[in-house]
């Protein structure tokens, strides 16, 4: 319990600019630029009455699809997974990571507390912080959609989309622990996790303009999309089992190398 | 001359690591590309395409230029090739300050007989050849994987400039995060915000490429400095070229000023 509450303490900080960063842009983007977004409706609409009928066929048949907040929300979406993976995979290295950059692993190693319970208290801390900014996150959404004035969708299915977040940041989480236990030394923590994060963001950026499926596989950012639930009501199975295969192998693995590993003096 | 040897040494391996991203990430990216769109209509597109309101381009993904074109498409990988060069020069700027510090090896190298500038300035060249590597192998990678592709269009002159462009703009980076290392006192916390400063930026150029008056956005957004539509039409702004050094020479300043009298702290 003491190695839970302190490794909570140590991150609300880190905690607080992370979810404060994340719910004003779900702000930012679902109130202040949605209204912009759908307001431009008509524009288009008047535009593209002037077009040619063969442009009209290809782009006119999703216009109200192309407006509508569920859409707007995938997009923004987007962007939340990014920051919310940079938050996961720094909590991680930061927990995780802890004793090995400050060198003081002795200490907490010759501790009446067997390796195994650390690690298991340090991991519930993590998810504890995850789990809280996900709670604030889906309230935020929430407000926002009953701000709107397009309120045309399910709202079960906006909060199953939404949870995406906490899964998405599981995956993150986990990769985190990886490298956080694996690595030989960690200099920067948010250096390393902003290069994961936006590894993650690049891959998915690439599945999307080359239209690949197989980088799917290898693009966390993408496994849980919200238009999958959008439009079928769930997420799509194979990469949510391709996102549990990621999280078992490496909490597996760090679990068995943090609870082996030698402890390095220098 | 051995402090610069000893920091090719050290920042050798990530090196690699990263030229290595960036080779994925430019062949993988470039591969796909068939040249849908090559010859007559292109105008036509992106003159209809410019009577659309921003944020509806934005949220097609297509801010202002024509992905068909080979040099649109290319203009995409450019930009996140942009943002690989940034997050490279964040963690360079960091090490080259507060490497040391970390590794709590700084006594033993300010006790022999360099002064702390020599030993900044020896530090941040070698970090500065790092990222100059980086953008040239991003040329040569570029030209190389589009001769792969045997095409008539010819973006030889764009892609020199995407690379200079990526050049200016990480060097911004560069000089901030070591600015920021050497103004506090902590390196994990100096660290934290250049990262967070590169996401605000990263936020805002999306809502950049949203709203339709952005130009006083602009000055805060320096990875919309040259954007791809200038870029593409063989053209860069002057006062942002002015502006990127200007920035780089202010923070570079202000870095020799913080370190000459920075407290070391001995946990």
């Amino acid at each position: 319990m003491n190695v839970y509450l302190f490794e909570l303490k140590l991150q609300i900080k880190s905690f607080l600019i992370w979810t404060i960063a994340i719910i004003s842009i779900v702000f930012l983007f679902m109130v202040g630029i949605y209204p912009i977004f759908f307001g431009s409706m008509d524009e288009v609409q008047v535009m593209l009455n002037n077009f040619p009928e063969a442009f009209k066929a290809a782009f006119g048949v999703g216009l109200t699809d192309f407006f509508s907040y569920s859409g707007f929300f995938s997009f923004t979406f987007s962007y939340i997974a990014l920051a919310g993976a940079i938050m996961a995979s720094a909590h991680a290295i930061m927990t995780f990571a802890r004793e090995k950059r400050l060198l003081c692993t002795e200490f907490i190693f010759t501790k009446p507390k067997s390796r195994e319970s650390i690690f298991t208290a340090k991991l519930l801390s993590s998810l504890t912080v995850l789990a809280a900014t996900n709670v604030l996150f889906i309230i935020s959404v929430i407000v926002c959609y009953f701000m709107s004035s397009q309120r045309n969708m399910e709202i079960s299915e906006l909060i199953l989309a939404s949870s995406g977040l906490f899964f998405t940041q599981l995956v993150f989480l986990s990769l985190g622990m990886f490298f956080a236990v694996f690595a030989r030394k960690i200099r920067s923590i948010s250096g390393i996790a902003t290069a994961i994060g936006f590894t993650g963001f690049i891959l998915s950026a690439l599945e999307g303009i080359l239209e690949e499926e197989k980088i799917r596989f290898i693009a966390p950012l993408k496994y849980f999309e919200p238009t999958k639930v959008f439009s079928d009501g769930k997420f799509e199975l194979k990469y949510v089992l391709t996102a549990c295969v990621v999280v078992a192998i490496c909490v597996g693995a760090s679990y068995i190398r943090y609870c082996k590993r030698d402890v390095i003096s220098k | 001359m051995n402090i610069l040897k000893r920091e090719f040494k050290m920042g050798f391996k990530p090196f690699i690591l990263w030229g290595l991203g960036l080779f994925f990430l430019v062949f993988v990216g470039m591969m796909k590309y068939t040249g849908i769109g090559d010859g007559a209509n292109n105008s036509d597109i992106t003159a209809l395409m410019e009577k659309f309101p921003k944020v509806v381009l934005a949220l097609m993904g297509v801010a202002g230029v024509d992905l068909t074109t080979l040099g649109g498409f290319y203009s995409v990988i450019a930009y996140y090739a942009l943002i690989c060069a940034i997050i490279y020069a964040i963690y360079l700027g960091n090490n080259a300050v507060s490497r040391e510090t970390i590794d709590k090896t700084y006594e033993f190298l300010f006790t022999k007989p360099c002064s702390r500038e020599s030993i900044l300035i020896n530090k941040l060249i070698a970090g500065e050849i790092f990222l100059m590597i980086f953008c040239l192998l991003n040329y040569i990678f570029s030209v190389m994987a589009i001769s792969t592709l045997n095409f008539s269009e010819n973006i030889q002159i764009q892609i020199v400039l995407f690379t200079f462009s990526i050049f200016l703009v990480s060097n911004i980076f560069f000089a901030l995060s070591a600015f920021l290392s050497a103004a506090m006192k902590h390196s994990e916390k100096s660290s934290l915000y250049s990262n967070l400063c590169f996401l605000f930026v990263f936020i805002l150029g999306i809502v950049f490429d949203m709203i339709e008056n952005s130009k006083i956005l602009k000055f805060f957004v320096p990875v919309k400095y040259f954007t791809s539509k200038e870029i593409l039409e063989k053209h860069m702004s002057l006062t942002y070229v002015i502006i990127c050094v200007l920035l780089t020479g202010i923070f570079s300043y202000g870095t020799f000023n913080k370190f000459s009298k920075k407290d070391l702290m001995s946990k």
